[in-house]
């Protein structure tokens, strides 16, 4: 049942790539710009109902599936972490706007 | 950070309650984990657990207990209040112990 | 002490860090490599296929060591798995003696070949460091319990451990780099480090807090096993009078069925007697505790005895910490994650050591001529770091070098030359400048490892294009994470030549230490 614990891992990768846009400094990395007021509402609910979502699977697959979740989301928080230093201009596809940003 | 202070006197103040504050979160945390895994393994059983039970459960409280007793013994601001605590804290488990039958 | 929470956690977390840093990154090294024992163990193995029949193997290897070893009165072999392809066995005779060996599934005999440590050599190192026993353990559970420590500090000192979450600025350079990298290896594997060290004082437990087993059980420490091991009590003491074994098929067979679950191990006591008993542990691979639960048969008749109760809750805990240390799982990318972790737990701890000397080095009267003890503290970073480095990556040589010749000593010999390549890195770091010593160890790293593969395929061990003709996956991707380490060193070489070995800005004000 690790499979579920697997699926959690991108639903985290999601929730903490929205988290990491929501923060001034990171949008300011990905976009240039610090991030606007009712984005940030928006972004922090979107993370926590993710990362929730994403608990709630690794859990109801058992043991190792949540042992399997809990390892895979420091990787997913890992893979943010290096986007944003990497190719931040990628998680601009994330945000309503980011196709049209240059 | 806090750093050692200048003067030699206060310097030698400095060391020794750094010394004192390392021999509690190390040797005194060590001897009393060691007695909770004891007051815990002939403790519960009177209490309706199996001896076995008794014994893994202690070991295990004294083993999570360990690493967390150093952060109380530095964070105080003064070196007396974790000595006074771990002494009592040591003294009610030896109670306890004692209560319970003593170390078989 | 003075200065608040946050500055003595800081100032604890610094001295405990340095204090523990050199050993338990042995540890967590040692740890990392291990998660792949078995692989390494195949590796080392060259004969050792990866496709049998386990029951038909367990039989052979009884057989085999009856025959070897006519009066051992008890016989332990583990079942061949797809990561573990040898049977690490061992038997006693009555007089005390005891015997380790690793059969091959294929013949149930020794493995051939020329005795190598294999995957137990890093194994062994993690939780004993070639230490006699007891002291060897019991610096690792003491390493653990400062790690734990350091870990938990550390998380009070980090004050904006969630406004920091994501940053990594290794563009500023300096202090603030080692900061960031130290912060994002710590916090994002944070479970993994706090867990891993904890269960692994658990599974040492015995040694390091043995004092619940004396105050519960006193001098009957007999009873406290025989509770710990229900299977061994319909042990019976042997009778003298000589029985045929019953074939091991149908017990296994029926143990498979009774236990829910693959055997891992068979156990037989007086074998050959009338009084045989034969215990088989299930596998526990797909789940997360340790293999307690297992079926007791009479030997001589097959018939089944007995099979374990589930284990009660305090039990339960100790053997779900066990079995989530030794994390030997069937899923190969939970064990990537634990191998990750490990990896991550060797960045935290070797950027803490980096990150000491860096920000010291700011405040010191004469950065061009250290004090002593700062100098001690470079070159053990470089010792301990690299040095553990090279001596695991002197394995994968020494294992396929040293001359057979050696006989029985040949294990011996490959853990001398690991000890001796960590002495030689803390020498050669004395004697080269700090820029240097990174530099030149991290290039010796790079040809240790990407010439592993290469003296293994000359030498008639194992060889990337033997395994791909063979379809040996395991067999591919252990030369290729070699490779893989090879290049890691190489960007660190070429990071590290770069460092300016200028000495660093003298500030007016000392900055404010920062979380």
């Amino acid at each position: 049942m690790e499979f579920l614990g697997f699926a959690s891992a991108p639903l985290c990768f999601a929730a903490f790539a929205a988290a990491a846009l929501s923060m001034d400094r990171h949008h300011r990395q990905v976009t240039g710009q610090a991030c606007p007021a009712p984005l940030r509402g928006h972004l922090r609910a979107l993370s926590a109902a993710l990362l929730l979502l994403a608990a709630l699977l690794a859990m109801v697959g058992g043991g190792i599936s949540f042992v399997t979740g809990v390892l895979g989301a420091g990787l997913a928080a890992g893979a943010v972490v290096g986007l944003l230093n990497l190719r931040p201009q990628l998680l601009r596809w994330l945000l309503p706007n980011g196709a049209a940003m240059r | 950070m806090t750093k050692a202070p200048a003067s030699p006197a206060s310097a030698l103040a400095w060391r020794g309650m750094v010394a004192w504050r390392a021999i509690l979160a190390v040797a005194a945390n060590y001897g009393l984990c060691a007695l909770l895994a004891m007051a815990l393994a002939r403790g519960l059983p009177h209490l309706g657990l199996a001896r076995v039970e008794a014994v893994v459960a202690g070991t295990l409280a004294a083993i999570i207990a360990m690493p967390v007793v150093p952060i109380f013994v530095f964070a105080s601001r003064s070196a007396w209040k974790p000595t006074a605590t771990m002494a009592a804290a040591a003294g009610g488990l030896w109670l306890l112990l004692w209560l319970a039958g003593g170390p078989a | 002490m003075k200065g608040g929470l946050r500055a003595s956690m800081s100032w604890l977390h610094t001295w405990t860090g340095l204090v523990c840093g050199w050993l338990v990154f042995a540890i967590f090294a040692t740890g990392t490599a291990s998660v792949f024992r078995h692989e390494i163990e195949a590796w080392a193995r060259p004969t050792l296929s990866a496709h049998v029949d386990p029951a038909a193997a367990l039989q052979r290897a009884y057989d085999h060591v009856r025959q070897v070893a006519p009066d051992a009165t008890s016989i332990v072999v583990t079942a061949p798995t797809p990561q573990e392809r040898d049977m690490q066995s061992y038997w006693l005779t009555p007089k005390g003696g005891f015997t380790l060996a690793e059969l091959d599934p294929a013949t149930g005999a020794e493995v051939q070949g020329p005795k190598t440590a294999g995957g137990e050599l890093f194994y062994r190192f993690h939780f004993e460091l070639m230490a006699p026993f007891p002291y060897g353990r019991l610096a690792a559970c003491l390493a653990a319990v400062f790690f734990v420590n350091a870990v938990l500090s550390g998380v009070i000192t980090h004050k904006r451990i969630f406004s920091d979450f994501f940053t990594f600025r290794p563009e500023k350079g300096g202090q603030r780099a080692w900061l960031d990298g130290h912060n994002v290896l710590g916090v994002l594997a944070l479970p993994f480090h706090l867990f891993i060290a904890l269960t692994g004082i658990v599974t040492l437990a015995t040694t390091f807090m043995p004092f619940g087993m004396t105050a519960g059980y006193g001098k009957d420490l007999p009873a406290f096993y025989a509770d710990v091991a229900p299977e061994t009590k319909n042990l019976a003491q042997p009778t003298g009078r000589a029985a045929q074994m019953a074939p091991l098929a149908p017990m296994i067979a029926q143990a498979q069925q009774r236990l829910g679950g693959e055997v891992l191990r068979l156990t037989v006591n007086n074998p050959g007697d009338a009084a045989a008993r034969v215990i088989l542990h299930r596998d526990n691979s797909g789940r997360l505790s340790r293999p307690t639960q297992a079926a007791t048969f009479d030997g001589a008749t097959g018939q089944l005895l007995s099979v374990t109760p589930a284990p009660g809750p305090a039990m339960a805990v100790n053997d779900l910490f066990y079995g989530l240390h030794m994390g030997e799982f069937s899923s190969a990318a939970l064990r990537w994650l634990y191998f990750l972790g490990g990896l991550s737990g060797c960045g935290l701890i070797a950027s803490g050591l980096v990150l000491w000397t860096v920000s010291r080095r700011r405040k010191l009267p004469d950065p061009a001529r250290p004090d002593l003890g700062f100098r001690l503290v470079e070159v053990l970073n470089v010792g301990a770091v690299m040095g553990m480095v090279l001596a695991i990556a002197s394995f994968f040589w020494t294992s396929r070098l040293l001359p057979a010749e050696l006989g029985a000593d040949r294990p011996v010999w490959e853990g001398r030359v690991f000890l001796a390549m960590i002495a030689a890195t803390i020498l050669y770091s004395a004697l080269r400048s700090q820029r240097r010593a990174w530099t030149e160890t991290a290039w010796a790293a790079a040809f240790l490892f990407a010439g592993a593969p290469i003296v293994s395929a000359l030498t008639g061990g194992r060889s990337l294009l033997r395994s791909i003709a063979e379809g040996d996956g395991a067999m591919i991707t252990l030369d290729l994470v070699l490779l893989t380490l090879a290049t890691g060193f190489v960007f660190m070489a070429r990071r590290a030549a770069r460092e300016p070995a200028r000495a660093p800005k003298r500030r007016a004000a000392p900055a404010p230490a920062k979380g």
